[in-house]
C-alpha cells in the first residue's frame, strides 16, 4: 500500500506538467513588495484604447483585433453592419435554406405521393401474382371497353401513328 | 390567392429597397417557403395558378438567383449608382418571372414573358460597362420582340377557335404548320437556338454581373419552359418538324461549342457555352419522349446554377483586374488560389462532370437521342467533347501560367463572394436528388 502511494506520487509529479495548463499559477498579477507593505492587487479594467503601459493580454488583443479588422465584403467601412450582414446571410442562406430546407424536403410528408405509389405498386403486384394475372397487361385499357369512332365520324381527321 | 399574396409581398419589398439586408433576408425566406411548402400541385383553374414540378423548380431558381444577384451587386450600392432603382428592377423581374412560370393562362404568360424584357433592357442599358451596351440592349429587345409577335397572334387565334386561353382546356388541333411555327419561334429565339442566337453574346458581354446572372440563370429558361408548355398542344405538327429542330439543335450546338474555343472574352465564352447547353435542351424537347424532356429540364436547372456561378466568377475577376480578356487574365492560382478552387468546381460542372446534375441531364438526352437516331451519337458526342475542351481552355488559360504584372495586386476572395459561390454550388449538388423525382 505504501509502495503504491509512493509510486503514484512520483507518477503524478512526472505528469504534472502535462496534466495542468502551463500558465496556471505561473504568472504573478500582484505587484506586492516583499517587505512591510501589504499586497495590493490592482485590477486592470480592460479598455478599448490600447495604452502604452497596458500589460493586460485581453486589452491588447481587443485593440489589435479592432485595428486589424478585415471586411467580410458586405460593407467596406462599417464593421457592425458588415459582421451583422455576414451573420444574417450565413443563417438564412445556409442554415435555413440549405440545411433546414433539405431536412424538410427529405423528411417531410409525401406530397407528390411517390412513396405511396411504390407501396401501391408492390401491393398490386402481390395481388396479381396471387390471382395468376400477368404483372403488366400489354393493353393499358381493356380492349372490350374501347369504343372507336366510325369512319363517318372521323371524316378527314388526321391519324398519326 | 397565392399569386395575389406574392404580388403584395413583392410590392411590400419595394419599401425595403433601402434596407437591402432585410430585402435579401425576405427573398431567402421566400425561397425556403417555396422549396418546402410549394409541393402541393393543385389545379388552380379559378385563380390562374397551375403548378407542377417544373413550375416549382423554376420559381425556386428565380427566387434564389434574384437574391444572389442582389448580393453580387453591392458595388452598385457602394458607388451610389442608383441601387434602389436597380433592386426595384430586380424585384419587378422576379415578379414577372414567378407569374409567368406559375400561370395557366396563355395570355397572362405572354404578357409576363414580354414584361421580363423591360427590366433586363434597363439593367443592360443603365448599369452596363461599355458604350456598346446600347446596341446590345437593342439586339436583346428587338430579337425577342420580333420573334414573339407571332406568339401573340397564335394565342389570339387559339382564343378565337377554342374560346379559352387556359392550358388545361386546350384541345389538340389537326396539324397546323403555321400555328406550330407561330407558337414556337419565340421560344427558340429566347433559348436561344443557334440561328437566332446573335443577341445573347452581345447582351451577356455588355450586361452587369447581376444582369448576366439573371439572364443566364432564369431568363433563358423561359424559352425552354414555353416549349415544354406549348409543344403538347402542337404535337401533331412536331412529328413533321422534329427532324429539323433536332438537326438545328445538334449542329448548332456543335458550332457554338467550336466558336467557344475561339473566344477571347471570358463572358462571351460562357455565353456561347449557354447556347451549346440550350441546344441540348432543344434536342431533348424536340425528341418528345419522357426521358428526353426530363433530361432537358434537368439541364435547364443545372445550367441555371452553373452559368450564373460562372458569370459571378468572371465578375469577381473583372472587379479586380478590370478586364475580361482571356489573354490578360492569367495565373490566378498564384495570386488567388481560393478563387481557383471555385473556377475549377464551376468549370467541371459546366462540362458535366460527375456527380453534378448536368451529367444526369446529358445522359438522359444522349440515351433518348441515340434511341431516336444512331447518327446523333456523332453530334452529341462532339458537343460533349467540345464542352470539356472549352471549359478546360477557360480554366487553364485563366488560372495557370505566369500572371501579368497588372494582375499582381489581387484581393483575396471575400466572405461575401464565398457565400455567393457556395450558394450556387451547394444547392446545385443538393438538387441532384430532387431532380431524380422528376418522374413524379
Amino acid at each position: 500500500m505504501a509502495f503504491i502511494v509512493r509510486q503514484s506520487g512520483r507518477l503524478v509529479g512526472t505528469f504534472n506538467n502535462y496534466l495542468q495548463p502551463a500558465h496556471i499559477g505561473k504568472r504573478c498579477i500582484s505587484t506586492s513588495k516583499k517587505n512591510d507593505e501589504t499586497a495590493v492587487v490592482t485590477e486592470k479594467i480592460p479598455s478599448h484604447k490600447a495604452t502604452q503601459n497596458s500589460h493586460d493580454v485581453n486589452t491588447t488583443a481587443a485593440a489589435t483585433a479592432a485595428k486589424k479588422w478585415m471586411s467580410y465584403g458586405f460593407h467596406p467601412t462599417d464593421q457592425y453592419e458588415d459582421v451583422a450582414s455576414a451573420h444574417v446571410f450565413s443563417f438564412l442562406g445556409v442554415t435555413l435554406c440549405m440545411v433546414l430546407g433539405s431536412l424538410v424536403y427529405y423528411y417531410g410528408p409525401d406530397r407528390t405521393l411517390k412513396d405511396w405509389a411504390q407501396r401501391e405498386a408492390y401491393l398490386l403486384v402481390r395481388e396479381r401474382e396471387a390471382n395468376g394475372l400477368p404483372l403488366l397487361d400489354p393493353n393499358y385499357v381493356e380492349e372490350s371497353k374501347i369504343v372507336l369512332p366510325s369512319e363517318e365520324e372521323l371524316g378527314d381527321f388526321e391519324i398519326i401513328i | 390567392m397565392l399569386m395575389l399574396k406574392f404580388g403584395l409581398c413583392c410590392l411590400g419589398m419595394m419599401f425595403l429597397l433601402k434596407e437591402w439586408l432585410l430585402l435579401i433576408s425576405v427573398l431567402t425566406i421566400l425561397t425556403f417557403f417555396c422549396l418546402t411548402f410549394m409541393m402541393n400541385f393543385d389545379l388552380g383553374v379559378i385563380n390562374l395558378i397551375q403548378l407542377d414540378f417544373l413550375t416549382y423548380l423554376l420559381v425556386s431558381l428565380s427566387l434564389w438567383v434574384t437574391a444572389l444577384m442582389i448580393v453580387m451587386s453591392f458595388y452598385i450600392k457602394h458607388s451610389k449608382n442608383y441601387f434602389e432603382v436597380f433592386t426595384s428592377l430586380s424585384l419587378a423581374m422576379l415578379f414577372f418571372l414567378v407569374v409567368s412560370f406559375s400561370t395557366s393562362n396563355l395570355l397572362m404568360f405572354y404578357i409576363m414573358f414580354e414584361s421580363t424584357l423591360i427590366p433586363i433592357f434597363l439593367m443592360v442599358m443603365g448599369w452596363g460597362y461599355q458604350p456598346e451596351r446600347v446596341s446590345a440592349s437593342f439586339y436583346l429587345l428587338f430579337y425577342t420582340l420580333t420573334a414573339s409577335l407571332p406568339l401573340l397572334m397564335g394565342i389570339l387565334y387559339i382564343n378565337s377557335q377554342q374560346f379559352s386561353t387556359d392550358f388545361s382546356s386546350l384541345v389538340v388541333p389537326n396539324s397546323d404548320y403555321l400555328l406550330f411555327w407561330m407558337l414556337i419561334i419565340a421560344f427558340l429565339v429566347k433559348l436561344p437556338v443557334y440561328l437566332g442566337h446573335l443577341w445573347l453574346p452581345k447582351a451577356h458581354v455588355e450586361a452587369p454581373v447581376a444582369g448576366s446572372m439573371i439572364l443566364a440563370g432564369v431568363l433563358l429558361k423561359l424559352g425552354g419552359y414555353g416549349l415544354i408548355r406549348f409543344l403538347p398542344f402542337v404535337e401533331n405538327s412536331l412529328s413533321e418538324f422534329s427532324v429539323l429542330l433536332v438537326s438545328i439543335g445538334c449542329i448548332g450546338g456543335v458550332l457554338a461549342s467550336i466558336i467557344c474555343m475561339r473566344q477571347t472574352d471570358c463572358k462571351s465564352l460562357v455565353a456561347y457555352s449557354s447556347i451549346a447547353h440550350m441546344a441540348l435542351v432543344v434536342v431533348g424537347i424536340s425528341l418528345n419522349s419522357f426521358i428526353s424532356v426530363a433530361g432537358a429540364v434537368i439541364i435547364m436547372i443545372a445550367h441555371g446554377f452553373c452559368s450564373s456561378g460562372l458569370f459571378s466568377l468572371v465578375g469577381m475577376i473583372y472587379d479586380r483586374v478590370s478586364t475580361r480578356s482571356i489573354i490578360l487574365i492569367r495565373g490566378i492560382v498564384s495570386v488567388g488560389p481560393s478563387m481557383t478552387l471555385w473556377w475549377f468546381l464551376f468549370s467541371i460542372s459546366n462540362m458535366a462532370a460527375p456527380p453534378t446534375p448536368s451529367l444526369m441531364g446529358e445522359i438522359y438526352i444522349f440515351m433518348s437521342s441515340l434511341n431516336w437516331a444512331g447518327v446523333l451519337a456523332v453530334f452529341v458526342g462532339t458537343l460533349s467533347f467540345f464542352a470539356g475542351a472549352y471549359n478546360l481552355y477557360l480554366f487553364v488559360s485563366t488560372q495557370h501560367g505566369t500572371n501579368l504584372s497588372g494582375c499582381k495586386s489581387f484581393t483575396e476572395v471575400s466572405v461575401r463572394e464565398h457565400f455567393v459561390l457556395i450558394s450556387h454550388m451547394l444547392p446545385f449538388l443538393l438538387f441532384l436528388v430532387l431532380l431524380t423525382n422528376i418522374y413524379s
